[in-house]
């Protein structure tokens, strides 16, 4: 076989699968789609994208919102207020193992900052709880 | 004397305490699913029903239908759930709804339906596991599916109006139903439902 016949050969062999692949595409193609689809399909099957979205298929998403309700916001309070209450008692009970724990343990809770009444040198106010007792007393040691 | 007063304390201490005891006591009684029990003015199983019951009766008499079946030589169109939104201030399960609207349609032999999301996994699941374990001639093919030709999907709304001890709630219902291949929006049903509370 000559060259030259090779050539012809190789060039008619590649023209017939130039067309075959034009063929193929054209066959993939419907009436009107979007020559581009490709690119979008990629994108959907890609394995997260597709399990992500589709998993969720005949659910309810959640996406609520708070309402403003007076009532239902005096009832929530009141609620948290009660378990609180609740809570106290287990509190007081850790502050007094903490207490048998340490007994420097000072309760800072019970500390009373306003009661300066037996600090006689920071006592400006002379008509206080302390002054109206002894008042009392001597009043009624007076006139009794 | 001393021994009829006694036994007259006794006694009206016996009956106070059957009667604080009998108080207390929890009460169950069972009533017709279909009753319609209102106690907080929240979303109830009477909201869950009247929209199952307007959606259904919407979705069966649309034109959807019959556009479907005569460009498809009277096939019936096969439908998948999607997503349903509760964009509401409650807590709201569309599937209590949306599973009566399913069945409705199954029943009258109106449409077909596919399962999806995490049940469908799970009977993929179930088919991977009959390749290893099942008799040959048992085995269910994968790639048989029947694809879906509309979603339904969904969006639940409410607006809240508030005031000292009175409140009106609304919510509505949005359900779509989506042709798959065009995208195209064939029917939207809803359901409005409005609530007067008074505390």
């Amino acid at each position: 076989m000559s060259p030259m016949k090779n050539k012809i050969f190789i060039l008619l062999f590649l023209t017939s699968v130039g067309f075959t692949g034009i063929a193929q595409n054209s066959t993939d193609l419907v009436a009107d789609q979007n020559p581009n689809y490709q690119i979008s399909l990629d994108k959907y099957m890609s394995e997260n994208n597709a399990s992500d979205l589709t998993l969720l298929q005949g659910t309810t998403a959640q996406e609520t919102y708070t309402a403003i309700d007076p009532m239902e916001e005096k009832r929530k309070r009141k609620a948290l207020r009660r378990y609180y209450r609740s809570l106290r008692p287990l509190w007081r009970h850790q502050e007094r193992l903490e207490r048998a724990k340490n007994p420097y343990y000072s309760n800072r809770r019970y500390r009373n900052y306003n009661n300066r009444n037996y600090n006689h040198y920071n006592n400006n106010r002379w008509l206080n709880s302390q002054s109206l007792l002894n008042l009392g007393l001597l009043g009624y040691l007076i006139f009794d | 004397m001393k021994t009829i007063k006694k036994q007259l304390i006794i006694a009206s201490l016996v009956i106070t305490g059957a009667l604080t005891l009998g108080s207390c006591a929890r009460q169950v009684t069972r009533v017709n699913s279909d009753a319609q029990i209102d106690i907080s003015g929240r979303w109830n199983d009477t909201d869950s029903r009247l929209a199952a019951e307007e959606l259904t009766d919407e979705i069966l008499t649309g034109n959807w239908l019959t556009d479907f079946m005569q460009a498809n030589a009277g096939n019936k169109p096969v439908l998948i759930v999607g997503l349903v939104r509760n964009k509401s201030h409650e807590h709201i399960e569309a599937e209590t709804f949306i599973l009566d609207i399913e069945k409705a349609l199954i029943k009258r032999q109106r449409a077909r339906i596919v399962s999806g999301g995490k049940m469908r996994e799970e009977l993929r699941a179930e088919r991977a596991d009959q390749q290893t374990n099942s008799a040959t001639s048992t085995v269910k093919k994968f790639g048989l599916e029947t694809g879906a030709d509309f979603m339904l999907q969904g969006n639940i709304n409410s607006i809240v109006d508030a005031h000292k001890k009175q409140k009106v709630t609304y919510y509505q219902i949005d359900l779509e139903l989506t042709n798959l291949q065009t995208n195209e929006k064939v029917w939207i049903g809803d359901k409005k439902i409005k609530k007067f509370v008074k505390n």
